[in-house]
């Protein structure tokens, strides 16, 4: 089967209908797409054949989809419209046969799996917030879904050829993570979140080394998911210390260095902060940690591929990896663990990851997440220059721009691509939400929007106010990130900011 | 099925909310919320006689600081007073700002409340400036506002 001119036309035509957004007449389209209507009539006749497509009764008798664009997938519409290409007839019983038969059931599957939704891509929203999550990376997901191949879908604690298929590709993984972070293969450990990571680090450290103390210091700006194991970890008799930091969002060095204790067994702090950017010395912290006989756990799920990590010089115990941040799948991250340390599971099983993470691996995620990684580590230098400059571009913009905003965390050791800044006397959400109907994807510093209408916990313990700290919105940039999309932001911004501030009691 | 986000009303009001703005010569004002908790409401009421010389709501203006739902309620109140009898706002509750707006967030309920309490503040504040009796249950209302409110100053 091929992709002919018709196919291509009809794939137009339909993401245009789309658009429309309701019934459409085929001459509308046709004009639209500068096509012929007597032939996109010919096509949309072969569609609603198939049923992809239905007329409206009446006398306006436009076409519409009649189903969900979601539910639709491009083999429909292409069998519809094309001949086989790869079939030969059944008697024929020639070498390539097979051969032929593969490619066809491949294509097949392949159209199969793509849907009309995916094509279309009006869309033309500016997405700023790479740090909440990372659309995946087109190579990624090539890699993806041929990994989803049945020759990998052992299981690679098997000792057949499929196992050993599926185990060769967590060990090469594990090869390229563990040159990339100065660590050995042994030391690198498959997880299926970030949070995942952080509570394995957080609840088996404090159960492995409870004999030495229960004492486990964090930071106060940490993550919730270092923040809540901490907790749980409190309600279940252990001690946490919360280092503060200060303006700029920087820990206190000598306050860490007085809390450690001959029972602490841990110290956990965030590397670049989630939600103002701010980047920790880290190395200074594992030494201190080291000098004193304390594990030390970074979470560099904001961080990796934006700073280069070296476990060894950094002296790292611990470090949390996010496949979803650096345009891999959600569903995989990784946890750094330092050969003998000592540290509980919290799943038992088969014993996979060296004891540590027991679970059938999960190939085709791993070796997207390791090609995400390897992409990213690659254009590392470039990419972090580039987005620095539009980062510092859209920070000194919006501070000019627009009276009585404040840049919320340290101007200068800040990750490259955030940008969080407070607004006087308006809500994040509102903010959020009215850039959201004008195309602008971004995210309130504070969670209110979400889950919680509690203030951000972060922005809290810079020193900002509780209604500083509702008024905060956090642009994260990314690879996808260019000047226009900013230069745009930036129009509607101030617009934006003007009418929360007129619809607001304090002037 | 839960619905995620918000219904297309309070988008609706969101983007362009009713009677936004001041009214210079109020007849009365009610302000609830804190910032420090992210909304903060105020309505400014201007009431007349009707015919039949009961007290009605000539005009309602809002002014809000808050999150999208904060906005819409405060927009949405705005209309569902606009024009009636001061005994009928006083029979408002929180449902119908709700049901107004199709539905609301479960987290965003209270937002609801502070639209119907800064109606009966307005409404409290007018009564007792011009000497009217208050009856109890706005009295019980606007005690356990203001209790809400220095509990939320601290």
């Amino acid at each position: 089967m091929k992709l002919s001119t018709k196919s291509r036309y009809a794939l137009r035509a339909l993401a245009n209908l789309i658009d429309q957004g309701c019934c459409c007449s085929v001459k509308k389209i046709a004009k639209d797409e500068h096509l012929s209507s007597d032939y996109l009539e010919k096509i949309f006749a072969k569609l609603k054949k198939v049923g992809v497509l239905e007329v409206e009764r009446g006398a306006s008798g436009g076409y519409m989809l009649s189903r969900d664009p979601k539910d639709i997938s491009l083999k429909e519409i292409i069998s519809a419209l094309e001949k086989p290409e790869f079939s030969c007839p059944d008697v024929c019983q020639c070498h390539t046969k097979n051969l032929y038969q593969q490619i066809q059931t491949g294509f097949n599957q392949v159209l199969s799996s793509i849907s009309l939704d995916s094509v279309d891509n009006s869309t033309n929203s500016v997405y700023l917030d790479y740090a909440a999550s990372t659309p995946v990376d087109p190579q990624v997901i090539s890699t993806l879904i041929s990994y989803l191949n049945p020759k990998y879908s052992g299981n690679s604690s098997s000792l057949h050829q499929f196992g050993l298929n599926a185990a060769q590709v967590v060990e090469d993984s594990r090869t390229t993570f563990a040159k990339i972070l100065n660590a050995k293969e042994e030391e690198i450990i498959f997880t299926s979140s970030a949070t995942e990571s952080n509570n394995t680090v957080l609840k088996g450290v404090a159960w492995a080394n409870s004999k030495k103390g229960k004492h486990i210091i964090i930071s106060s700006i940490e993550h919730d998911c270092v923040r809540n194991s901490a907790k749980w970890l409190e309600s279940q008799g252990f001690e946490i210390t919360q280092i503060p930091v200060n303006k700029d969002g920087f820990i206190d060095l000598k306050f860490l260095e007085k809390s450690i204790r001959l029972d602490t067994v841990l110290v956990s702090i965030i590397h670049g902060n989630n939600e103002i950017g701010t980047i920790q010395d880290i190395r200074k912290i594992g030494k201190i940690c080291h000098t004193r006989g304390v594990y030390f756990h970074t979470d560099a799920s904001q961080s990796f591929t934006k700073i280069p990590i070296d476990v060894q010089k950094d002296n790292i115990d611990f470090l949390t990896i996010s496949s979803q941040k650096i345009y891999g799948p959600k569903g995989v991250a990784l946890l750094y663990v330092k050969s003998g340390s000592k540290i509980t599971p919290l799943l038992h099983g088969g014993g996979h990851e060296f004891g540590i993470r027991s679970s059938t691996v999960n190939i085709p995620l791993i070796a997207a997440f390791t090609k995400a990684a390897q992409i990213t580590i690659n254009s590392m230098d470039s990419e972090n220059k580039r987005l620095t400059e539009l980062r510092d571009y859209l920070i000194k913009n919006i501070l000019t721009k627009i009276p009585n905003t404040h840049l919320n965390g340290s101007a200068k050791n800040r990750l490259c691509n955030n940008v969080n800044v407070s607004f006087d006397k308006i809500e994040g959400e509102s903010i959020l939400l009215d850039l959201d109907m004008n195309g602008i994807i971004c995210s309130t510093g504070s969670a209110c929007s979400s889950h919680s209408l509690e203030p951000s916990h972060v922005l809290l313990a810079l020193g900002l106010k509780p209604e500083q700290a509702h008024s905060s919105i956090r642009f994260s940039l990314g690879r996808f990130t260019n000047q226009k999309d900013l230069d745009y932001l930036l129009k509607i911004l101030p617009q934006t900011i003007q009418k929360m501030r007129q619809l607001s009691p304090f002037k | 099925m839960t619905q995620v986000g918000y219904s297309k009303k309070v988008l609706e009001h969101f983007k362009n909310p009713h009677n936004f703005g001041v009214i210079k010569d109020a007849t009365t004002v009610g302000q609830v919320g804190n910032p420090a908790c992210g909304d903060v409401m105020k309505l400014y009421l201007k009431i007349d006689q009707n015919k039949q010389g009961q007290d009605f709501i000539k005009d309602v203006k809002f002014e809000t600081m808050g999150c999208a739902a904060a906005i819409a309620t405060s927009s949405v109140v705005t209309d569902l007073v606009f024009g009636k009898t001061i005994d009928e706002a006083l029979k408002l509750d929180n449902k119908d700002v709700i049901e107004a707006l199709e539905y609301l967030p479960d987290i965003k309920i209270h937002c609801s409340l502070l639209a119907i309490d800064a109606l009966a503040e307005a409404i409290f504040n007018y009564y007792q400036k011009n000497g009217h009796l208050i009856p109890e249950s706005l009295q019980k209302k606007h005690e356990r506002i203001t209790v809400c409110q220095s509990r939320l100053h601290h």
